[in-house]
C-alpha cells in the first residue's frame, strides 16, 4: 500500500522511481500495473492540458464587454478618453486657423475687439434704413441681450444672401458686392451696410 | 510591477477601463479552461469565462476586498455557473458554431483522451475541481486550496481520491480492450 501511494505520488511528480522501487516495480505485477495506468494518466493529462491551450478569446466578446463597461462608467471613461480629447481639440483649433487664413481674401475683417459695438450701437446704427453709418437693420432678427457684444464681419455677398435676410434688393443686381455684417454672439447678423462702391442695391 | 487583481478591481471600479481589460486578459483563459474541464463543451466555457466578467462589472457586484482574493471570486462565480450549466444537462448549442463546438473532443482524436475525459466528467464535483486545478491548470495545492475555498489537506486527499478513481477507470478499460 505504501509503495502504491509513494508510486502514485512520484508519477504524478514527474520523479523517476529510485533504485528500491524499480527493483520492486520488476518483481510486483500490481504495483508496476499501477505505476504504468498512472504514467498513462499524467501523458493524457498533458494531452487535455495541450488542447485547451489552444484557446484564444474571442475579440468580438471582449470588445462586447469593453463597450459594456464604457457604457456602465461613462463618466469615467470620458475623463479617459480627455487626452486624446485634447489632441483632437487642438488639430481642430489649427485647422480653423489654416481654414480662417484661407478665407482671409475674401474677409478681411473677422472681429475687431478694439471697437466691440452694443446693441445700443446697432440700434443707432441701424436705426433707420438710410441711417448716417449705413447700417440696416435685418428685420425679424433674435432680440439681443443686454450688454451683448457684436463682432463685424467684413465679406462679399450675393444679392440672394440679402434677400434671404429679409432685405430688399434690386433684381436687376447680379454681381458680388462688398459688405459689413453686425453679428451678434450667437453668430445672427443684426444689420448689414453695403460697401460704398457697390452699387445697384436699396 | 503588475498590480494584483484586487488594486484592478479598485482601479476598474473607478471607472478604469484599461483596469477591466487587464483583468480579463489575465484570468480569461484560465476560467474558460476551468469550465472547459469541468463541463467539456467549448461554447459553454466561453459562455461561464465571459459571464464572470459580465458579474464584476455589475456595480452591485458581492465581491469585497476585505473578504478574500477576487480570483478566488471569479472561480467561486464559474463554479456556480459551471454546476447550473451540467444541471441544466447536454448544452444546446447555436448552429453556427458546431464546428468550433467541441476543442478538446475535435483536436485530440483520441480514443483514450476521450474516454479520460467522459471519466473527468462523471467524477463528483469536489474530485473533479481537485484534478482541474492541481493536474490540468497546475496550481499548487495552496493555490488550489485558495480556489477551492478548503484546507491544502483536503485538496490533497481530494486529488489522491480523484486520481485512484480515473486510474481505476482507465485499468478498467485497459482489461476490457485485452479482453476484446
Amino acid at each position: 500500500m505504501q509503495a502504491r501511494q509513494e508510486i502514485s505520488q512520484k508519477v504524478h511528480d514527474g520523479q523517476e522511481p529510485h533504485a528500491e522501487l524499480s527493483g520492486h516495480l520488476k518483481t510486483c505485477g500490481k504495483c508496476r500495473g499501477v505505476w504504468e495506468i498512472r504514467q498513462e494518466l499524467v501523458r493524457q493529462f498533458d494531452a487535455m492540458r495541450q488542447s485547451a491551450a489552444t484557446h484564444r478569446p474571442s475579440v468580438k466578446r471582449r470588445d462586447d464587454l469593453m463597450r459594456n463597461f464604457s457604457a456602465q462608467y461613462p463618466l469615467t471613461a470620458q475623463r479617459q478618453r480627455r487626452p486624446v480629447q485634447h489632441w483632437a481639440w487642438a488639430l481642430a483649433m489649427a485647422a480653423a486657423v489654416l481654414l480662417m487664413v484661407a478665407v482671409g481674401s475674401r474677409v478681411t475683417s473677422l472681429w475687431n475687439p478694439a471697437q466691440p459695438v452694443t446693441m445700443e450701437e446697432v440700434s443707432s446704427l441701424a436705426g433707420s434704413s438710410d441711417g448716417q453709418e449705413g447700417f440696416i437693420a435685418v428685420p425679424y432678427a433674435p432680440a439681443l441681450a443686454s450688454g451683448e457684444l457684436m463682432r463685424v464681419v467684413r465679406t462679399e455677398l450675393y444679392p440672394a444672401a440679402l434677400v434671404s435676410l429679409g432685405l430688399d434688393v434690386d433684381p436687376a443686381w447680379s454681381g458680388k458686392m462688398q459688405a459689413e455684417l453686425l453679428v451678434g454672439e450667437d453668430g445672427y447678423p443684426r444689420a448689414v451696410r453695403v460697401s460704398t462702391d457697390s452699387e445697384g442695391v436699396f | 510591477m503588475s498590480r494584483t487583481d484586487e488594486e484592478l478591481f479598485l482601479l476598474m471600479r473607478g471607472g478604469d477601463q484599461k483596469a477591466f481589460a487587464d483583468l480579463y486578459d489575465r484570468r480569461e483563459r484560465q476560467l474558460y479552461r476551468y469550465a472547459l474541464h469541468n463541463l467539456g463543451d467549448a461554447w459553454a466555457a466561453e459562455e461561464i469565462a465571459h459571464e464572470v466578467f459580465v458579474e464584476l462589472m455589475r456595480t452591485d457586484s458581492r465581491y469585497d476586498p476585505q473578504r478574500g482574493p477576487l480570483e478566488a471570486w471569479m472561480y467561486g462565480v464559474a463554479r456556480n455557473l459551471v454546476r447550473m450549466f451540467r444541471r441544466r444537462g447536454p448544452v444546446q448549442e447555436p448552429v453556427d458554431r458546431a464546428v468550433h463546438h467541441d476543442i478538446v473532443g475535435g483536436l485530440i482524436r483520441e480514443e483514450n483522451l476521450v474516454a479520460l475525459r467522459g471519466a473527468l466528467l462523471e467524477l463528483p464535483d469536489r474530485y473533479r475541481e481537485a484534478v482541474v486545478l492541481c493536474d490540468l491548470e497546475e496550481r499548487n495545492y495552496d493555490e488550489a486550496a485558495r480556489i477551492m475555498d478548503c484546507p491544502v489537506g483536503t485538496v490533497r486527499s481530494r486529488l489522491h481520491r480523484a486520481r485512484a478513481m480515473l486510474s481505476n477507470r482507465l485499468r478498467k478499460r485497459r482489461a476490457m480492450e485485452v479482453a476484446v
